[in-house]
């Protein structure tokens, strides 16, 4: 179910003062009749006070909103009272809530106004009214409250402002995200960037090759299809050069290879820069030096009187004597008597025995002194060999082949030139370090090679462990350098060689030398660009379909809220020759929109003229189209209740009628809870009258003194009604306004009198009785029949003739009664009203 | 109080206006996750899937 109000109170809010005022809103229906400048804005403006904490009016005049300072506190409300705005809403849980927004600060000259809301009793914040079904629209005209000003805001606002009023409307900006986020995706399909595709595009350009690779960008074989495509390019190019193509494809390549050489050092030796790879070195492994070890330490196990008379025990050993000796023999060496006992003989075999390990021993340490020495050399030769070829050859020959710095600079211009400078501090640093190596390198064999078996020691030893360690980190550090080296020529040479290829016409070849050798990679790539741009233009398609179904969804919203604001303007002026036709998004921009007139002279409306309103329409059209659109819009966001503060203008008799009864029928049956306020009182009475079988709720606002302020009475009462009636037109200052005043009068005094008759003769027991039974019995008739009944106050028969003498005196021709007789009068009735009927 | 409504347009008043099965067509589907025969495809699935598609059709391994 739709959240429906059932009562609004207001206290010290704009026109209303300091007692409470509630309106009653039991019925889908409600009309509030009240004059000029009795409220009727001000109770409008409370409701959307309540919904929103503000009012759209300052907010729709901005040149004047320094002028609202102050405005919604009542002029008159003494310092600390409170200023509220409350209304009991049925929500769309079917239960009832408390909804009250407390003034806290006024608007000041810049400055918004502040206010509190709570719901039920608890703070809340207007995203709370969501949950009991309440809708707001977008601002600035949220609250479902139509107005005078709000009416004309749609047509003053520039035309591309007006898409704000019905941004919730047409607003597509989700679909805009979905766009947004596809079309992202299309972004991050980024082109392939890969040097190899930079490189073949570079040798597509070339015109010699262009035939045979532009035939491969467009068509990608299978490797084969491509290696034969590159193969073909070789030969052209090759033939083009004067040569003859040999028939496989490195063979090609190295060919090209060596005329591009060739052409490219006709201009400058580029050669000179070409060096070998280092070569692998390791520093001795921990064998070499426990070889060593294991040597000097059985070196010192064997003394050396010993190891000099190996030999001799060798010799001696062999001696058949000694072979089975059982008995001792002379020596045979110095003769001396019975000298080699078996015992001693058994020493000397064991002094050869010890010896022996010594022998392995050194003849391993000798395998690792070589060793050493072999590995230092062949690290000072590798650390040279890695150097460029220019820093090999002597400085003389250097110059004879034309490689110099000079030349480099006059080759190359800026930016290049900038990487000279860098590469030379690379050279330099190569050099040093190439030079500390080598040197460390050449000083570590010269130590080896100084070295015997017999003269090593532990001393030396330790000394080449720490050389060959040093040795290893100046080759590290070689490494390193050389690698800063390399990339800094390595940028140089390319800016180089594009310069020589330009001079010696081969640009591009280097390129196609590089993509040649790497076919397999090549085609990927190829491949790989080609999907992209695939999928890239199958992206850009789907998002340009999706745009046009974009526009298509906005059409049928366009077409439907036209459909809608038709319906209703049909409902306010049926069959006009000029009427609504369309709003639409004018063609080309995102936010501005078009109201549009068709202008027929057919009586079935064809063949129309199309204009936009603002030319053609009249303001009572213009202002029939601001309420069917408000209408429109309050359907279309499923408003549950709206309030219109004069919705028909009162020179606009001619479809007063039609907004009476098929407008307010049709919102009674979306189902829509309306409440208008009117200060037309045939309005008033019409609307009481035709919607009484739904139980119209009815009450009037006056203000009897600005103190008080606006005064709600909630009525059906037809007396009181015309009492009120009559009150605000004795204040007119118009004698017309004064004689209708009379005629209201005459109208609430014979209403009182039958009702006291009717009461009398209930009281008597006649339940018959009724109103009916006095139609058409004027005062004078009826006053003398009820002079008995006023039994109050014997002043009382008297006041109630000289009411009837004024009235009458107002009714007839001649000029009525002034002001203050007049709301005399008024007072008079509404005393007898009080005083008899008890109302 | 500022810009409380949001639009509320469902990717199917869209799809209405896209023909079936075009890549347009999956893709506003995907965004919303709102194909109950599919829910878990994402957009980049699908670009993926087809951008594999058209590898396999220049290298000529399609099935």
């Amino acid at each position: 179910m739709a959240p429906r109000i059932k009562t609004l109170s207001v206290k010290g809010f704009r026109a209303f003062g300091s007692g409470e005022q509630t309106l009653n809103l039991p019925a889908d229906i409600t009309v509030v009749w009240g004059p000029n400048s009795t409220g009727k804005t001000s109770l409008a403006e409370a409701f959307e006070f309540l919904l929103t904490g503000q009012i759209t009016r300052r907010e729709l005049m901005a040149s004047t909103q320094a002028e609202f300072a102050d405005a919604l506190r009542n002029a008159h409300l003494a310092a600390g009272e409170e200023v509220f705005v409350s209304a009991q809403i049925t929500a769309t849980d079917g239960k009832t809530y408390e909804v009250r927004r407390v003034l806290t600060n006024d608007y000041t000259k810049s400055r918004d106004c502040m206010s509190h809301l709570e719901i039920g009793g608890a703070a809340a914040t207007e995203d709370d009214l969501a949950s009991l079904g309440i809708v707001l629209s977008q601002p600035p005209l949220q609250a479902p409250v139509l107005a005078q000003h709000t009416l004309s805001y749609i047509f003053s606002v520039r035309p591309q402002d007006r898409a704000t009023y019905f941004k919730a409307l047409l607003e597509v900006t989700d679909l805009d995200d979905l766009r947004n986020d596809i079309a992202a995706l299309a972004d991050e399909l980024i082109p392939l960037d890969d040097p190899l595709l930079t490189k073949f595009d570079t040798c597509v350009a070339i015109p010699v090759l262009n035939p045979t690779l532009d035939g491969l960008r467009n068509t990608i074989p299978d490797l084969a299809g491509l290696t034969a495509g590159i193969k073909v390019a070789a030969r052209t190019l090759i033939e083009a050069e004067g040569g003859t193509a040999r028939e496989l494809l490195d063979e090609r390549l190295l060919a090209i290879d060596k005329i591009l050489a060739y052409r490219r050092s006709k201009t400058f030796p580029v050669r000179e820069f070409e060096h070998n790879d280092l070569a692998g070195w390791n520093p001795p492994a921990p064998e070499i030096w426990t070889r060593l070890d294991f040597y000097l330490d059985a070196r010192e196990k064997v003394a050396e009187e010993k190891r000099q008379l190996v030999s001799l025990f060798d010799v001696a050993l062999k001696l058949p004597a000694l072979f089975e000796l059982t008995e001792p023999i002379d020596c045979p060496l110095c003769g001396t008597k019975s000298a080699l006992t078996p015992e001693r003989v058994q020493l000397i075999r064991q002094h050869v025995e010890d010896s022996k390990d010594f022998k392995i021993a050194k003849m391993a340490a000798k395998s690792a002194l070589s060793h050493l020495s072999t590995s230092a050399n062949s690290l000072a030769t590798a650390a040279k060999d890695a150097l460029p070829r220019y820093l090999k050859t002597p400085a003389i020959k250097r110059r004879e082949t034309g490689f110099t710095i000079a030349r480099i600079r006059e080759l190359l211009v800026d930016p290049s030139a900038k990487l000279i400078n860098p590469w030379l501090g690379q050279v330099r640093s190569l050099v040093r370090a190439e030079s500390a190596l080598r040197r460390s390198a050449l000083a570590a064999c010269k130590i080896v090679k100084e070295q015997t078996a017999e003269t090593t020691d532990f001393r030396i030893l330790n000394k080449l462990r720490d050389v060959f360690s040093t040795l290893a980190t100046l080759r590290t550090t070689y490494v390193s350098v050389l690698d800063a080296y390399k990339a800094s020529e390595s940028v140089l040479c390319m800016a180089l060689n594009e310069v020589l290829d330009v001079k010696s016409d081969t640009t591009g070849w280097q390129d196609f030398l590089d993509i040649a050798r790497e076919t397999y990679t090549l085609r990927n790539v190829l491949i790989e660009r080609a999907a992209r741009a695939a999928i890239k233009t199958e992206l850009d398609a789907a998002l340009r379909q999706i745009d046009w179904a974009k526009e298509q969804v906005l059409n049928d919203k366009f077409s439907d809220f036209s459909t809608l604001i038709q319906t209703w303007w049909e409902r306010l002026r049926p069959d006009e020759s000029t009427f609504f036709s369309t709003v639409q998004p004018r063609k080309g921009t995102k936010r501005t929109i078009d109201f549009k007139a068709g202008l027929t002279p057919n009586p079935d409306r064809s063949a129309p003229k199309v204009r936009d309103v603002i030319a053609v329409f009249s303001q009572s059209q213009l202002h029939c189209l601001g309420l069917a659109m408000f209408l429109a819009r309050a359907q279309h966001e499923d408003f549950g209740f709206i309030i219109l503060d004069d919705p028909v203008l009162s020179s606009d008799e001619d479809y007063r009628i039609n907004f009476n009864s098929t407008v307010l029928t049709e919102l009674l049956k979306l189902p829509m809870q309306v409440i208008v306020l009117t200060q037309d009182y045939k309005t008033w009475e019409e609307l009481e009258i035709r919607y009484r079988h739904l139980s119209i709720s009815t009450a009037q606002l006056f203000i009897d003194t600005p103190g008080e302020g606006s005064v709600i009475e909630n009525t059906s009462d037809e007396l009181l009604a015309k009492i009120n009636r009559s009150k605000s037109l004795a204040r007119g200052g118009h004698p017309d306004s004064r004689k209708e005043c009379g005629v209201q009068l005459r109208n609430a005094g014979e209403r009182f009198a039958k009702e006291m008759l009717v009461n009398n003769r209930r009281g008597k027991g006649d339940t018959t009785a009724s109103l009916t039974d006095y139609d058409g019995k004027t005062l004078g008739w009826l006053c003398p029949r009820i002079d008995a009944l006023l039994d109050h106050d014997p002043s009382h028969s008297g006041r109630l003739t000289a009411f009837k003498n004024i009235v009458n005196n107002a009714c007839h021709d001649n000029a009525p009664p002034g002001n203050l007789e007049m709301k005399h009068a008024c007072g008079e009735i509404r005393f007898f009203v009080k005083d008899y009927l008890g109302r | 109080m500022l810009d409380k409504v949001e639009p509320k347009n469902n990717p199917d008043d869209l799809l209405m206006h896209l023909e079936d099965g075009s890549l347009a067509a999956r893709l506003v589907r995907a965004h919303g996750n709102c194909d109950p025969a599919n829910p878990t495809e994402s957009m980049k699935d699908i670009i993926q899937e087809r951008l594999q598609q058209v590898r396999r059709s220049i290298d000529g391994t399609e099935d």
